[in-house]
């Protein structure tokens, strides 16, 4: 039955998942765990909470499976993306205040570079850009680069106009552009 | 297409041109001069995307799947509280009890209703208190 199952696309196993057929819920655990996991944690830079919020959306899913809405067109990935990134952005609502400013300040901190950047001082120097970036430029990129989800379903994700996801994503990657040449300038 | 919106398709769709959309990559392909220029700026581009995946992260625990499964099935068998069946009652207890906030709850109200009824009855007067402190006094052979 398991074998039958990994064939079946998302959406088919999500009207399963309505039957209240567990093995279908399971399937879509297995297959999608890391994929949601890899955005919590690209959101949250925190392990734990990460697995906390994946846990928590299949959970919700699973207890109330009516609220994915057959025939929509929408495919499971996008709806299941929302849902973590809300619950994301919930945990970090209460964590921290949102940055006020969507401005991003260029200022490196990590002077006394006196070489090229090594491996660890790249790490850091992107660490520290990609978190100061405001939170839907980093979405943007989170969703589009490093979950290669393409832009209008990116887009989708987010709840924004095709357009106004590529801004986003133009200004998030010209600002980290910014920030990496400036560093090595100094590194010079 | 000048070299600011090469850029940004730079930006929006990464160094591998393949995956550009059709109408993008014929214009460029139209061009010697745009070629050229994408060539640089692919070339840029492959170190930039370098540097972004250097960014930290962590994988999660290897059993992450398996716990949201067994923790799903634990939630589908919760069942009302029911006295009548004893192990819908333990399933019942257990489900409530693997909720801080429920338990806390029930905590509270369990302590409340104790404590309401079965009230402390010595009460402690100030008279009682200075007599008591008295005697202690007398007994230690001090004043009085």
């Amino acid at each position: 039955m398991n074998k039958q199952l990994s064939v079946l696309s998302d959406e088919d196993l999500m009207d399963l998942v309505q039957q209240e057929h567990h093995p279908a819920f399971s399937e879509l655990v297995t297959r999608h765990t890391s994929r949601f996991y890899a955005l919590a944690y690209r959101t949250l830079s925190d392990k734990v909470a990460s697995e906390d919020i994946v846990q928590e959306a299949f959970l919700k899913l699973w207890r109330d499976p009516s609220r994915w809405q057959v025939g929509r067109g929408a495919k499971f990935t996008t709806w299941f993306y929302q849902i973590t990134l809300n619950l994301c952005l919930d945990h970090n609502k209460k964590k921290k205040p949102l940055p006020l400013s969507e401005g991003f300040d260029v200022q490196d901190e990590t002077s006394g570079l006196e070489t090229r950047l090594g491996e660890n001082q790249q790490q850091h120097l992107m660490d520290k850009a990609i978190s100061e970036l405001p939170e839907t430029q980093r979405t943007a990129l989170n969703l589009c680069f490093y979950e290669r989800v393409s832009n209008q379903q990116a887009a989708d994700i987010m709840g924004l106009s095709l357009k106004a996801l590529q801004s986003l994503l133009i200004r998030a990657k010209t600002s980290l552009r910014d920030r990496v040449r400036s560093t090595i300038k100094r590194a010079g | 297409m000048d070299m600011s919106q090469l850029r940004d398709c730079m930006s929006l769709y990464g160094a591998q041109f393949s995956d550009w959309p059709e109408q993008f990559r014929a214009q460029i392909e139209g061009s010697d001069h745009l070629k050229s220029q994408l060539q640089v700026l692919i070339s840029e581009e492959l170190q930039f995307e370098q540097m972004l995946l250097s960014r930290t992260f962590e994988q999660h625990n290897p059993k992450l799947s398996q716990s949201i499964i067994d923790q799903s099935l634990l939630s589908h068998e919760q069942p009302a509280l029911s006295v009548a069946n004893d192990s819908g009652l333990i399933r019942g207890l257990q489900y409530f009890f693997a909720r801080p906030a429920l338990s806390m709850a029930a905590t509270l109200v369990v302590g409340l209703i104790l404590g309401y009824s079965f009230p402390v009855e010595q009460e402690f007067t100030t008279e009682e208190s200075f007599d008591d402190y008295s005697q202690l006094l007398y007994d230690q052979d001090d004043i009085l």
